[in-house]
C-alpha cells in the first residue's frame, strides 16, 4: 500500500490489447447490456454491448422508436472494446510522492486518498475562504449526473466552477445566436433533414464528426435535396456534397454578406417576414446608433420602439403603424424639439450590405462572384432551405458575428421558425437537461458557489482575483490536449495551486501533474444515469455493461466521499435509479418533465415529446429585447457592431507568421479519448501536419520530413505530409492527440485569447482556436 | 443456387474505417491485422486516389475484403486445398488447418483481399463472418450509413438484387475474369 510506484510514459503508440484469442469470433456471449455511448461527438448512440468473461467483446446498434438512430462507429466500438482496459487504465487512487509530474506515486486507499484531498480542501477553504478551492468539467461524459457532478459539489462546499465552454472553443457562436435570436443554441432534427430541399451547410464537417447523421443526409440527398458544403478545408463532408464552397479560413462573415447583398438586391427578400418579425423596420438615431423610443418622442413615452408609418408621415409605436416602412431615412423632432436623423435599422444595415457586392465579397473570401450569386440566389428561391451551422466558422476572435451573419441570411429570407429550414447547430434533450438543471439537484440545499470564466482561469489562478484559489479539481475535461496553455498551467499557474486533484481514466498529460489522481469508471462500468440527445429528442439510460476497473468510481460516488468528510453527506446519499426518476420528474423544462420513465426504464430509450417536425421559434416569439430576431443590435452600437458587418480574423499572414493554422476535428477520435486506443493508432498514427506542396517547396520541405510549427506563443514539432488538396498559405493536423504524439510542444500553446468586447459583454471572450498565425521550418535531423 | 455477395454503395462510404474496427473487433484480429481495409488517399495502395488539388478536388472510399470469387484464382492455385468455393453460398472458405503458407493464394488474388499471419504464415481473410450468418457480417451492422450490403445474388427480394437492378454498378478489375461478388454501386 505504501510502496512507491512509477507509472511510466506510455509510448506514442501503446502496446497491444489483449483481444483474447486472436481470430476467433467470440459466438457465445454471457449478457448483452443495452447502454449509451456517449463522448461529447453528440451522437449519443444506443449501444448492445456484447460481454463475454466482463469484457465488451461486440458492440452493435441498440433498437430505437425511430431506427434512423440505430447506428455505432469506430470510435465507440474502439472505445468499448479497447479503452475500457487499455494497458494505462488507472485502477486505483494514486497520491504524489515525487516533485509534480515526476510520476512518482503511492498507491491509495480510497478512504485514504478522500482523507487527503478533504484535508486539504478544509484547511485551503479556513486559510483562504470556501470559494479557494475550484473545480471544472468538461463534455467528456454526457451522463447528466456525471456531467452535473462537479458543479453540485463546487455548490455544495460553496467552492468556485470554472466554465468551460468559451474554453472548449465553443461559445462565440453562441455569443451571435444570443444577440440576434436571444438563445445559445437552437436546432432542426436531423433525422427530418428529409423534408429539405436545400442544404447549406457552414463549416460542420458531418461525415469526420457526425458521421452517424450522414445517413440522414444521404437519404435527403436521394430525395432530391442539394447540398452545398462551405468549408475551407477539403473534408469527407466536401466530398460527399453536390458543390464545395471554399472561403479561405476566417472569412464565413464576408461570404454571408456577399449572399445577403444578392438577396436583397434582387428582391429575394421575404418582406412580409422582415417587417413581421425582426426588429429591422424600427427607427436608429443615426447620430448615436440607438433605437428611438416613445419617451424620445414625448415626454412621460414608453420604452416601446418607433416605425415610420408612411400613412401618416410620423414615427409612430411599433404595430400601431399602417404603413411601417422598411428603408428610409427621416428626420424626426424629438420631445426637446431637437431634430434627430434617423433610419430604419434596415437601411443602417443597408448602408454597409450595399458594399459587399459579390465581387467585394471574392476579394476577401476567395470565393468566386459568380458562385456567391448562384448559391445566394438558390438559397432564397429553394423551399425549405436547410442552414446547419458548425463549431469551425466561429473559431475565430469575431466567432459570433460568423453564425449572426447566417442567422441574418436565414431570417431575411423567413426561414426562422419555418419547418425543415432555419438554422441548425446543436439541440436536443441533453442541452436542454443540462441547460437548466433541476435546482435542487445542481445547487443541493440551496447553495451555490462562485462561477469564473474557464478562459480566464490561468490569470485568476496566477493573480489571485476576484479571490485567492488554492485547489483546482479537474473531472471529464482533458486539461492538457483539449484547452489552451498547458504549458503555462505547467510552469506558471500550477505553482500557485497548494491541491491539484484529477480525476481520470488514463494518466493523461494533465494527470501526470496531478497531487492526487482518482480512477474513474468510464460509462459502460457506471449504472443509472441519463443521458439525452446530444442532437436528437430522445433520453436514454446507461446501465452497467461491466464492473468498474480495478478499483474506479463514478464521479457522483467520488464526491459523495468528499461531502461527507465535509459535513455536506446528507446531499450526497442518493439512490442511483430513484435519483434519475426524480431529475426528470422535477425537471424545470416541460419537455423532459414529460419523459415517460416506465417506458424508459424498460426500454433503455423513450421519446422526449416534442412536437414534429421540430422548429424552433414557430410561434416566432423571441426571447431578444425587441421581442423579434434583431438584425440591428443597438447594445453594440458603441463597440461598431450594431450593424452586420465583416470583421476578419484578428491575426492574419505576416512575413513572419505567414501560414494560418487549423487543428481540426476527425472521423477517428472525439477530442483526445480515441487517440491512445491501439485500433485507433493502428488506423491513423501518429498526427502530420498537412502542408500544401507550394508552402512545403518553399520550405523544402517533403513527405515525412520533421517539421516545427511555430510562432511567438510557442512551438510543436511533428512530421509533415504534402498534401495537394490543402489551402496554400493554410497547415492544418488533426486535434486530439496527446503530448507524447509529439516530437515536442503541443498545438495548444501557440493559442491565445484576446478580450472580445462584444463577448465578453454577452458572458465570456471565447477561445479562438483557429484565429492563429504560425510559420514552418524543417527540422535539423541529428 | 445461392451466391452470397456484398454490395457496397460508395455514395454512402465516408471512408470512416467503422467496418474495418468492427471487422477486427468481431474477429479478434491481432494488431497490425486487417480482413477489410477502406482505401483513401492517405494509405497505399490505392484503387482510386482523390483527383485534382486545391479547390477542386473529388474522393471516394472504398471497403474492400475478399471478393468471395465465383471463379477464385486462390482456390485454383492453392496446393492444399485449404480454399474451396463452397456450393451452397458461393463463399471462399479459408481451412487454416490445411494452410501450409505458400502464399500463392496472395500472389493469384487480383484484389490483394489475403493476408499472411506476421508469425506463423498462415493465410487469413474475410469469412463474410461466417459465424453469424442470421445477424450478417459484422461490416454490414456497423455501418454508420448503411453504405454495405450481403445477400443473396439470385434472390430477387434480395436488398442485394434490387439494389443491383436499380443502380449503375461495378466490379473491380474485372479484366481478371475472376468474378468477384463485391459490386460497387457507382458514387
Amino acid at each position: 500500500m505504501t510502496a512507491s510506484t512509477t507509472v511510466p510514459q506510455t509510448p506514442a503508440v501503446p502496446r497491444a490489447v489483449s483481444h483474447g484469442q486472436a481470430y476467433q469470433p467470440v459466438t457465445e456471449v454471457d449478457r448483452v447490456v443495452r447502454t449509451v455511448c456517449s463522448p461529447n461527438c453528440m451522437g449519443t448512440c444506443g449501444v448492445y454491448a456484447h460481454v463475454k468473461d466482463d469484457r465488451i467483446v461486440r458492440l452493435a446498434p441498440a433498437p430505437f422508436p425511430d431506427p434512423g438512430y440505430e447506428r455505432i462507429c469506430l470510435k465507440g466500438i474502439a472505445m468499448a472494446t479497447q479503452r475500457l482496459h487499455h494497458p494505462d487504465r488507472l485502477t486505483h487512487p494514486l497520491i504524489r510522492t515525487g516533485p509534480r509530474g515526476s510520476g512518482q506515486w503511492r498507491r491509495a486507499s480510497w478512504d485514504e486518498a478522500l482523507d487527503h484531498i478533504a484535508e486539504r480542501l478544509r484547511d485551503i477553504a479556513q486559510r483562504h475562504g470556501d470559494t479557494a478551492n475550484s473545480w471544472i468539467t468538461a463534455t467528456g461524459n454526457y451522463g447528466f449526473k456525471a456531467g452535473t457532478s462537479t458543479p453540485r459539489i463546487a455548490n455544495t462546499l460553496g467552492g468556485t466552477c470554472f466554465t468551460s465552454m468559451a474554453l472548449s472553443g465553443d461559445f462565440a457562436g453562441s455569443v451571435g445566436l444570443i444577440t440576434t435570436l436571444g438563445v445559445p443554441f437552437m436546432g432542426n432534427d436531423i433525422s427530418e433533414i428529409g423534408g429539405a430541399r436545400y442544404l447549406l451547410n457552414i463549416g460542420r464537417n458531418a461525415a469526420d464528426t457526425a458521421h452517424s447523421e450522414m445517413h440522414f443526409i444521404f437519404d435527403a440527398m436521394a430525395r432530391g435535396m442539394k447540398f452545398v458544403m462551405v468549408d475551407p478545408r477539403w473534408t469527407r463532408t466536401a466530398a460527399k456534397a453536390d458543390e464545395w464552397v471554399a472561403p479561405h479560413p476566417g472569412t464565413d462573415i464576408a461570404l454571408a454578406l456577399g449572399m445577403i447583398h444578392v438577396v436583397v438586391r434582387d428582391g429575394l427578400m421575404d418582406e412580409p417576414y422582415v417587417h413581421a418579425h425582426t426588429n429591422a423596420p424600427m427607427l436608429v438615431d443615426t447620430a448615436s446608433g440607438h433605437l428611438l423610443r416613445e419617451r424620445d418622442q414625448h415626454p412621460g413615452g414608453g420604452d416601446v420602439c418607433l416605425v415610420w408609418d408612411a400613412a401618416v408621415q410620423a414615427p409612430r409605436p411599433v404595430g400601431t403603424a399602417s404603413q411601417p416602412q422598411l428603408r428610409g431615412r427621416w428626420q424626426v423632432r424629438d420631445a426637446k424639439g431637437v431634430t434627430r436623423d434617423c433610419e430604419t435599422g434596415f437601411e443602417a444595415n443597408w448602408r454597409v450590405w450595399s458594399q459587399w457586392t459579390p465581387a467585394r465579397a471574392e476579394a476577401v473570401c476567395g470565393v468566386p462572384a459568380e458562385q456567391i450569386e448562384r448559391i445566394a440566389r438558390e438559397y432564397a428561391t429553394t423551399s425549405p432551405a436547410w442552414i446547419w451551422l458548425g463549431a469551425g466558422p466561429q473559431r475565430y476572435h469575431h466567432g459570433h458575428i460568423t453564425w449572426r451573419a447566417y442567422a441574418t441570411l436565414a431570417a431575411l429570407c423567413g426561414n426562422i421558425g419555418k419547418p425543415y429550414a432555419g438554422l441548425s447547430l446543436l439541440d436536443g434533450s441533453q442541452i436542454a437537461m443540462v441547460a437548466a438543471p433541476p435546482n435542487d439537484w445542481i445547487a443541493p440545499g440551496g447553495r451555490r458557489g462562485a462561477v469564473l470564466p474557464g478562459t480566464q482561469m490561468l490569470d485568476l489562478i496566477e493573480q489571485g482575483r476576484p479571490h485567492p484559489i488554492k485547489s483546482l479539481w479537474t473531472a471529464g475535461i482533458g486539461l492538457a490536449s483539449q484547452t489552451p496553455f498547458f504549458k503555462r498551467f505547467v510552469e506558471r499557474t500550477l505553482p500557485h495551486l497548494e491541491l491539484f486533484v484529477v480525476t481520470e481514466q488514463l494518466m493523461t498529460d494533465a494527470a501526470r501533474h496531478a497531487d492526487v489522481v482518482l480512477p474513474c469508471v468510464s460509462y459502460y462500468e457506471d449504472d443509472w444515469d441519463l443521458v439525452g440527445g446530444g442532437e436528437n429528442w430522445f433520453m436514454q439510460l446507461r446501465r452497467r455493461a461491466v464492473p468498474p476497473v480495478g478499483e474506479s468510481r463514478n464521479d457522483m460516488d467520488i464526491y459523495a466521499g468528499i461531502a461527507e468528510r465535509l459535513g455536506h453527506g446528507e446531499h450526497w446519499r442518493i439512490d442511483p435509479e430513484q435519483s434519475c426518476r426524480e431529475i426528470l420528474a422535477t425537471h424545470p423544462d416541460p419537455r423532459i418533465r414529460a419523459v415517460d420513465w416506465d417506458t424508459l426504464r424498460r426500454d433503455g430509450v423513450a421519446r422526449v415529446p416534442v412536437p414534429r417536425p421540430y422548429t424552433p421559434f414557430q410561434d416566432m416569439k423571441f426571447p431578444t429585447p425587441s421581442g423579434r430576431i434583431e438584425l440591428y443590435q443597438e447594445r453594440f452600437a458603441e463597440i461598431g457592431e450594431a450593424v452586420l458587418d465583416h470583421k476578419g480574423p484578428l491575426e492574419n499572414a505576416d512575413p513572419r507568421h505567414p501560414l494560418r493554422l487549423i487543428t481540426y476535428k476527425h472521423v477517428h477520435t472525439t477530442h483526445s479519448q480515441h487517440t491512445v486506443l491501439p485500433v485507433i493508432n493502428e488506423l491513423i498514427g501518429r498526427p502530420r501536419l498537412q502542408i500544401a506542396p507550394a508552402d512545403a517547396a518553399l520550405r523544402g520541405i517533403s513527405s515525412g520530413d520533421r517539421v516545427r510549427v511555430f510562432n511567438d506563443r510557442g512551438a510543436f514539432v511533428l512530421p509533415a505530409v504534402i498534401d495537394p488538396r490543402a489551402r496554400a498559405g493554410t497547415v492544418s493536423l488533426p486535434q486530439g492527440f496527446w503530448q507524447r504524439h509529439f516530437d515536442a510542444g503541443h498545438p495548444s500553446d501557440l493559442g491565445h485569447i484576446p478580450d472580445n468586447a462584444v463577448q465578453s459583454r454577452v458572458m465570456e471572450t471565447n477561445y479562438p482556436i483557429w484565429d492563429v498565425v504560425c510559420d514552418v521550418r524543417k527540422e535539423q535531423t541529428a | 443456387m445461392t451466391q452470397l455477395a456484398f454490395v457496397i454503395d460508395l455514395k454512402r462510404c465516408i471512408g470512416c474505417d467503422t467496418c474495418v474496427v468492427g471487422c477486427k473487433v468481431e474477429h479478434r484480429l491481432p494488431d497490425g491485422a486487417f480482413r477489410l481495409q477502406v482505401f483513401d488517399a492517405e494509405r497505399a495502395p490505392t484503387p482510386r486516389r482523390p483527383q485534382g488539388g486545391h479547390p477542386v478536388a473529388s474522393q471516394n472510399w472504398l471497403p474492400t475484403m475478399c471478393h468471395h470469387c465465383s471463379d477464385a484464382p486462390c482456390a485454383d492455385v492453392c496446393p492444399t486445398t485449404a480454399l474451396w468455393r463452397r456450393d451452397e453460398d458461393g463463399l471462399i472458405v479459408l481451412d487454416k488447418d490445411k494452410c501450409v503458407g505458400c502464399q500463392r493464394c496472395g500472389e493469384a488474388c487480383p484484389y490483394d483481399a489475403l493476408s499472411f499471419d506476421a508469425h506463423t504464415g498462415t493465410a487469413d481473410k474475410c469469412t463474410a463472418c461466417d459465424h453469424r450468418r442470421d445477424e450478417g457480417p459484422a461490416c454490414a451492422t456497423v455501418c454508420p450509413t448503411g453504405a454495405i450490403h450481403f445477400g443473396d445474388l439470385h434472390d430477387t427480394d434480395s436488398n442485394v438484387h434490387r439494389l443491383l437492378a436499380t443502380h449503375e454498378h461495378r466490379r473491380l478489375n474485372e479484366s481478371s475474369q475472376a468474378q468477384s461478388n463485391i459490386y460497387y454501386l457507382a458514387p
